[in-house]
Parts: C-alpha cells; sequence; structure tokens
C-alpha cells in the first residue's frame, strides 16, 4: 500500500493503518530498534510502541515521508529505552561501540548542553551534513542515525570496508572542526 | 568505565539525540541505493579500458575463426596474394575486413559463414551419397585441423576408418589456380560431410567440393558417367564437359581413395589440371 493510503487511514481513524504499517515499516523499524539495542524483546516493544505513537501523533501531523518519520519515533524510543536501561547495564552492541566513536567530537570540559541548546545542536547538524558530500554523509547517516555496522553500510554502497572506515573517521573529524568553528568548544 | 568516559558518553548520546533532527531529505537520500546505471558508468569508467581490450580479443578471435584457425603458418604467402574486393565476395579476406569493421560479428555468424561456403552452387552429386560419421566425431575439430584428437576420438567410438576419412578431406590440399586467392588454407566443413575450397579472382569464384564417396557410389556414378577419374595420362582432361557460354564449368573427379571433388567455376582446362595434378 502506498504511503498516501495509509496515512489516509490514520486520518480515518482506522485501525487498519496499523496492520499496513507494519506490514509496511516493520522490518525496517525493527532494525533500527535492533541496531540500538541488540535485544529482540526491546527491539519489538519500541517498535510497537512506534505504532502507538504514529497512531497518537497522526493526525495531525501528516509527514512527507512516512518511513522517516517512523524511523526517528523508533530511533528515539531506542534511544530513551537504552538510556534508561544504561545504569542497569551497560550495553554491547553497536550503540557502545556508537557513543564511544561520537564521543570524539563532543566537548572535553563542558556539556554540549552548557555549550548549545539542542536545537542549536540539530541545526548545526544539519547544516554540517548538507555541506558533505551525498556519499560521505550518507555513510555517516548510515551510522550514526541508523547505527548500521560497518560491514552492512559496505555491502549497501558497494565499498570497500576500510574505505567505510575512513570515509566516517575523516567525517567525524571535520563534524569536530565545524563544532568548534561554530563555538561548541572541544 | 571511568566517570570521565561515561561523562562523554553521555554528551556524545546527546549528539546522538541531536542527530534524530536530521532532514528528512538527508536520510531519505541514504536510504537509496546505488543505481544499477550509476554502478556501470562506475565499472566503465574504473574498467573501460580492460573491456575495450576484451572487446578487441573477442574481435580478432572472430577473425581468427573465420580464417579456418590455422592459418598463420602459411599467412605470409597467402598475405601476399592480391585480393580484389567485389560485392560479389561472400566469405574469406573480404569478410574478414568486414569483421574488423564490425565489431559484432558472432562466433556463430562466423561459424555459419565458414559452413556456407559454395551453398549458392548446385551441386550435382547428392548428399545422400556421401559417407556420413558419426556425429561425436566433431567434424569442427576437422575444421580447425584437430586431426591427431579426432582420430583418437573415433578409435575409441569405433570408427576409426571413418575418422581417417574424414581427415582426409581436410588433408587433400589443392593448388590454388594462377591469380585466384583463397578465402581459407583448409576446405570449410559443411553441414552434409562435405568440405569446400573457395578461390576468387576479381570477383569470379571458383568452388571445388570435396566429399567421400562409398565405393559401390563411385562406381555407379561412374558407370553413369557423371563423374570423371584422374589419370596420370591425362585422359580425364579430355572428358571434361564444355563449358556454357559464360565459361562455366562443373564437373566431379574422383581422385582415389574413396574422395571425389565437384568443382563449380570459370577455369580454363590447362588451369584445371593444374588445379587437380
Amino acid at each position: 500500500m502506498q504511503d498516501t493510503a495509509i496515512i489516509d487511514l490514520y486520518f480515518a481513524r482506522n485501525e487498519q493503518a496499523i496492520a499496513e504499517t507494519q506490514a509496511a515499516y516493520g522490518s525496517y523499524c525493527r532494525s533500527i530498534a535492533w541496531n540500538v539495542l541488540h535485544d529482540s524483546e526491546d527491539a519489538d516493544e519500541c517498535v510497537n510502541d512506534t505504532w502507538l505513537r504514529a497512531w497518537n501523533s497522526i493526525p495531525p501531523t501528516r509527514p512527507a515521508r512516512l518511513s522517516v518519520y517512523l524511523g526517528t519515533i523508533t530511533r528515539n524510543l531506542s534511544l530513551d529505552r537504552w538510556k534508561s536501561k544504561r545504569t542497569a547495564r551497560r550495553g554491547n552492541g553497536e550503540m557502545t561501540v556508537v557513543l564511544d566513536e561520537i564521543a570524539e567530537v563532543v566537548p572535553d570540559t563542558s556539556s554540549v548542553e552548557d555549550a548549545v541548546e539542542t536545537a542549536r545542536l540539530e541545526e548545526l547538524i544539519n547544516r554540517f551534513l548538507h555541506d558533505l558530500p551525498e556519499k560521505d554523509c550518507s555513510v555517516f547517516l548510515r551510522r550514526y542515525w541508523y547505527m548500521e555496522e560497518y560491514g552492512d553500510i559496505a555491502k549497501r554502497y558497494h565499498m570497500n570496508l576500510n574505505t567505510v572506515k575512513s570515509s566516517i573517521h575523516r567525517t567525524r573529524g571535520k563534524l569536530r572542526d565545524f563544532l568548534e568553528k561554530e563555538g561548541v568548544t572541544i | 568505565m571511568s566517570d570521565k568516559s561515561f561523562d562523554r558518553q553521555d554528551q556524545a548520546f546527546r549528539l546522538m539525540e541531536a542527530l534524530s533532527g536530521v532532514d528528512e531529505e538527508l536520510l531519505s537520500r541514504s536510504e537509496r541505493q546505488p543505481s544499477a546505471k550509476k554502478k556501470i558508468v562506475q565499472f566503465m569508467g574504473r574498467y573501460g579500458a580492460l573491456c575495450a581490450a576484451c572487446l578487441m580479443c573477442a574481435v580478432l578471435g572472430s577473425v581468427y575463426l573465420l580464417n579456418g584457425g590455422s592459418q598463420s603458418k602459411d599467412s605470409a604467402a597467402n598475405e601476399a596474394a592480391p585480393v580484389k574486393l567485389t560485392a560479389d565476395t561472400r566469405y574469406g579476406i573480404a569478410m574478414e575486413e568486414a569483421c574488423e569493421e564490425e565489431v559484432n560479428l558472432s562466433e556463430a555468424d562466423t561459424n555459419v559463414l565458414l559452413t556456407d561456403a559454395g551453398k549458392a552452387v548446385n551441386w550435382k552429386i547428392p548428399a545422400e551419397s556421401v559417407r556420413t560419421v558419426p556425429e561425436a566425431n566433431g567434424t569442427d575439430a576437422v575444421a580447425q585441423g584437430n586431426d591427431i584428437e579426432t582420430a583418437e576420438e573415433k578409435l575409441y567410438s569405433g570408427a576409426a576408418f571413418d575418422a581417417e576419412k574424414q581427415m582426409s578431406i581436410a588433408g587433400y590440399s589443392l593448388q590454388t589456380p594462377a591469380g585466384y586467392a583463397m578465402s581459407s588454407e583448409e576446405a570449410a566443413l559443411q553441414e552434409d560431410g562435405t568440405g569446400v575450397y573457395t578461390w576468387y579472382k576479381e570477383g569470379v569464384p571458383c568452388y571445388v567440393r570435396v566429399m567421400l564417396l562409398d565405393d559401390a557410389a563411385i562406381d555407379r556414378l561412374c558407370e553413369n558417367g557423371e563423374i570423371l577419374v584422374l589419370d596420370e595420362e591425362g585422359q580425364w582432361l579430355t572428358k571434361l564437359p564444355a563449358a556454357d557460354e559464360t565459361g562455366l564449368r562443373q564437373f566431379a573427379l574422383s581422385v582415389g581413395n574413396g574422395i571425389v571433388t565437384e568443382y563449380y567455376g570459370y577455369l580454363t582446362v590447362e588451369e584445371i589440371r593444374q588445379l587437380f595434378e
């Protein structure tokens, strides 16, 4: 079913919308949740919560791209769940590795929160990503938005594994320089 | 994990959360797989020279096959022969040059050309009279001059005698008539098991079909006066049929060992003698 038809079902408050969403984007959302949590039960719960949140937010929201909209919800829910469970158990999986990597970018002495508002940070990141070459940007997002493993990214873009790693490493360095230049002290 | 690194992870986590606000457009773009067309362009960009080299090899291979596969041994002599190409020139060197221009000539096309020689001729000796050899004997191998292998195969298949006979078609050589250019060094094997030599002189063709016949068939055809028999005294030349008003002459000649040749061309009697003797 087309996205517009699914969204119309939401607007009509037809519960079939959830079944159709599940059919169209179930595995997509689950892969996002899995990459963050590395736990089947948690991932399934996040995906189910995604459908609920979509049901509650559409309408009034009419997503331009349903996949991205649902993916963002799943990602945020998964990050929240990961954070809430973090103190109980230090998660393994890709999320921990990804955080260690991205920590290179953030300030060393003062918190990001102190330096910039979250909204401002989002804006800066968007600006930075828009200025990147398309492929570098996509590779970066596959790693830090979808939290995909290097090997999967290499497969997706038919790239050499080391090329992917060096591309991501370079982009991290550029982001750090960019944030520094924009006043986020490192 | 130390407190410091724990804090850094906290801060990194904030960055990860901020990434949730990435433009949908960028995320959608990252969803797209590289298109096949783009991949082909990338491939051609990277391996274009290699592809061109492979294509050139394929073309040269086709030309090599067109020449019967083993012309290189006497190529210097053959290349020295004068060749005049006309619209009537269907095979051989003319086609080789055509191949260089039309690189898309496939190997299958080449094989058809090799086995098509002389098909325009209305041969007198019927195909039913020709001794056939089993399919597995591989006339292609004979055409490529792979005689030893073919003979071995036939020995094992119990058809060694036929193999030797078949090899003799390929081995039976004729002198290229003066002023003519031959299209290939060996007889082009036909579907009916015969081999056809083709020569051209200013677009005028000369064909000699070489075949194996049963002794009984040869005897029958001789009795009927349909074939001549080569003799050392040259008596057979006196029995040659007269040429028609265009100079075309056609006859069959038994040359021994079960080999019968059928001639179709515009040679003079003296040229015919030189051809067969």
